[in-house]
């Protein structure tokens, strides 16, 4: 036993000391490792130079581009363009080679330069580069031709394009929103369809306001966009090519025809229909405009909206009471409720990049826009408001925007109601500035697919 | 008495938690250092010279300043396209990696004044208060009530220091070494992650942002300034734009001259003068 004892004693012995000197080893060895596990979400510093061009009229164009450029990515709250006054470097010599030096003082990380040239032929050829100014790196530099009427497109597109570079997603700049705009007493609105640029500019109506118009939606894959009108007095679903100027009826149905949205390939658009006062979820091929129903429930199924890759969607019902969240596969099988807190929810839309649905919520008399994930985890209400409703995707699922309506005092008065954007991390919302009263956003896809 | 035997089984159990044990353990045996300024401790009124800013870290070699020698050699002249939309990525400037944001003696005083004090043990960043720290996520708190999806999954992504490789390491490391002087305390190793974190501007909103977790090899100059940084997943830098994203970020928070030099001791410069920096964003996006 003994002599057992002191075999075991030094076969630990030794193996002690053997793991302690590969310890001592690695310690020694190793170089200094830490753990970073907290930082900041601010807004990146960067500079946006006029873009450099020769002549007066290229300097204009020039100067003009990157103002757009810096607004965009202002907007967006995730870069914060510094003021032109600071810069050290002049453009003339910026277009030779920065000198990172002079952008590190005034802490840019980034720094965006450009070039606008008239070729012969009359077109604008506008060239830029972003540049990592403390890797002291190029991250992408590009060129594009158009002619210069189309200025302010090239500017969205160079937009998105940093935006992309920086971020790892796609960009929103280069997009339009098409919305309700409303004029006039309270029992005498006037609501026409409205197009602009996301940042607001370039804003025109699309109808003429005799007929009302609801729930515009954008194609996610062409110019297009479904909504309803009623014409004389009956509800239907048209579709409106915008480069055309067509409107279309996508079908005459009976009874009462909602909440048209496409399906992400654009090729079908699904709705609810609702028939002796149940509504219920179909489906539109319209290629061949052969319908199909989804739903089949004595509770009302309303507000579908299908996941990007087609095989779910998210509507709202009321069956178990309260209207709710539910989630089925696109050929109707299998609804799951995915919404559980206090309340109702209403105008679920899934994220073109799939990962959240964002919806409004209506909780003791207040109304909130929130995001989910599609199983119904890591709910997070982003904004509130007395209303604030129908939320819609910037194309790359990073941004939302919706419309907030203030109360009216006694008389009727009051109640403005504005369009708002909102990033996803519930910060940074702001007002998109229109014309007269807007409601009901909808955002295109990217115009020119850059 | 006649069990004597009994001893042994013990230290055979013990045995086996001993490596644990001993691994943890990289406080040094000299944990309070006087030169170093302390952590957030509220400053009591028996001012000694303890808060003194011995922060000032006056960046002995005045690197050379602008890049402007920098050879303009490679210069990527973006060759036009035709027509309309028409893009063309332009071959990148070879990478210089050296890429040494060097300590600007003579930046301009009015920012870079609040700047240079930001380093000091207090935070300074007033508007973010350390409960916001926990989520950059906004949520309205009065319905914030959605259960969170727990965090067992990812805690198996998280990368383990366990017993095995340790070992691993300890046999593949062919330079080992062993007299590179005191160790790092815990109270400098903070001083320095708190540097860090202050210029980790990270990506809050990207998609799928809590799985990537990046590392960060640096080497680092004496006066506290880092040489050369270096990502280590260099295949999905090329392949996962929203990791390269992160990854960037993480980059820029390594080289931003707002946060530098890195207030580490000189004369354990052996110690430091390889690191390795893991940037992990799930505790920020509260998951």
């Amino acid at each position: 036993m003994t002599h057992s004892f002191f075999a075991r004693f030094t076969r630990s012995a030794y193996a002690l000391a053997f793991l302690v000197t590969i310890f001592g080893v690695v310690e020694a060895h190793a170089e200094l490792e830490i753990d970073i596990t907290r930082g900041v979400a601010e807004p990146m510093p960067l500079a946006v130079t006029d873009f450099y061009g020769e002549g007066q009229a290229e300097k204009k164009f020039g100067a003009n581009i990157a103002s757009v450029i810096a607004a965009d990515l202002e907007r967006s709250g995730l870069f914060r363009p510094i003021d032109p006054k600071a810069f050290i470097q002049d453009a003339a010599s910026l277009n030779v080679l920065p000198r990172f030096g002079d952008w590190r003082i005034i802490n840019a990380q980034a720094l965006v330069q450009g070039r606008v040239e008239m070729t012969v032929d009359g077109r604008l050829r506008v060239e830029f580069r972003l540049w990592d100014v403390l890797a002291e790196k190029q991250m992408v530099g590009l060129a594009y031709f158009t002619i210069p009427s189309n200025w302010r497109s090239v500017a969205h597109i160079v937009s998105d394009a940093i935006y992309k570079r920086i971020t790892g997603e796609s960009g929103y700049f280069d997009t339009r929103i098409v919305y309700i705009a409303e004029a006039g007493p309270k029992t005498k609105r006037v609501k026409r369809l409205a197009i602009m640029d996301q940042d607001g500019e370039r804003h025109q109506f699309l109808t003429t306001g005799t007929d009302l118009v609801l729930t515009p939606r954008f194609s996610p894959t062409l110019q297009e966009i479904t909504y309803l009108s009623y014409f004389k007095g009956v509800p239907r679903v048209y579709i409106f090519n915008i480069d055309s100027g067509r409107h279309e009826i996508l079908g005459d149905f009976p009874g009462m025809t909602f909440a048209p949205r496409f399906s992400p390939d654009g090729k079908s658009v699904i709705f609810s229909m609702s028939k002796a006062g149940n509504s219920e979820i179909y489906v539109m091929d319209l290629a061949t405009r052969s319908v199909r129903q989804l739903t089949n429930h004595s509770a009302i199924d309303t507000s579908p909206s299908m996941s990007p890759d087609g095989r779910k969607v998210v509507f709202n019902s009321d069956r178990s009471g309260s209207q709710q969240l539910y989630v089925m596969s696109s050929s109707g099988a299998d609804p799951t409720r995915i919404s559980f807190q206090k309340g109702r929810y209403a105008t679920p839309v899934w994220s073109p990049r799939g990962d959240l649905i964002a919806f409004t919520r209506i909780y003791n008399g207040e109304f909130y826009i929130g995001v989910m994930r599609p199983d119904g985890a890591g709910e997070r209400l982003i904004t509130k408001g007395f209303l604030v409703e129908a939320p819609t995707w910037a194309p790359n699922g990073r941004v939302l925007m919706f419309f907030r309506q203030d109360p009216s005092d006694q008389y009727g008065r009051g109640g403005k109601t504005r369009i708002y954007s909102i990033d996803i991390t519930g910060h940074n919302e702001r007002e998109v500035i229109t014309p007269e009263d807007a409601s009901d956003p909808a955002w295109s896809p990217l115009i020119h697919n850059n | 008495m006649a069990y004597v035997g009994l001893p042994s089984f013990h230290t055979r159990d013990d045995f086996k938690d001993i490596p644990i044990t001993v691994e943890i353990v990289t406080v040094s045996d000299t944990t309070n250092l006087p030169t170093k300024p302390k952590k957030p401790e509220p400053k009591k009124e028996e001012v000694k010279a303890e808060p003194e800013p011995t922060p000032t870290p006056p960046a002995p070699p005045p690197a050379p300043t602008g890049s402007v020698e920098q050879p303009p050699a490679p210069e990527p002249v973006p060759e036009p396209v035709e027509e309309k939309v028409a893009l063309i990525v332009n071959p990148e400037p070879k990478p210089k990696k050296e890429a040494k944001p060097k300590p600007e003696p003579k930046e301009e005083p009015k920012k870079v004044e609040s700047k240079k004090r930001a380093p000091t043990p207090i935070p300074p960043r007033k508007p973010k208060a350390p409960d916001q720290f926990a989520s950059v996520l906004k949520t309205l708190e009065e319905l914030k009530t959605a259960p969170r999806e727990d965090k067992k999954e990812d805690d198996k992504a998280k990368p383990k220091r366990d017993f095995a490789s340790m070992m691993e390491n300890a046999l593949e490391s062919d330079k080992a070494r062993t007299d590179v002087g005191p160790e790092m305390t815990i109270s400098e190793i903070d001083l320095v992650r708190q540097q860090i974190q202050r210029c980790w501007n990270m990506p809050a909103g990207a998609k799928d942002a809590q799985t990537m977790i990046i590392s960060i090899r640096l080497a680092m100059n004496p006066d506290g300034t880092v040489q050369q940084a270096r990502i280590l997943d260099q295949a999905r830098m090329g392949s996962d734009p929203f990791y390269r994203t992160m990854a960037e970020s993480a980059l820029r928070a390594t080289l931003d001259p707002r946060c530098q030099p890195f207030r580490l001791p000189l004369e354990k410069f052996d110690r430091w003068k390889n690191m390795k920096l893991t940037f992990d964003p799930r505790d920020m996006l509260g998951l």
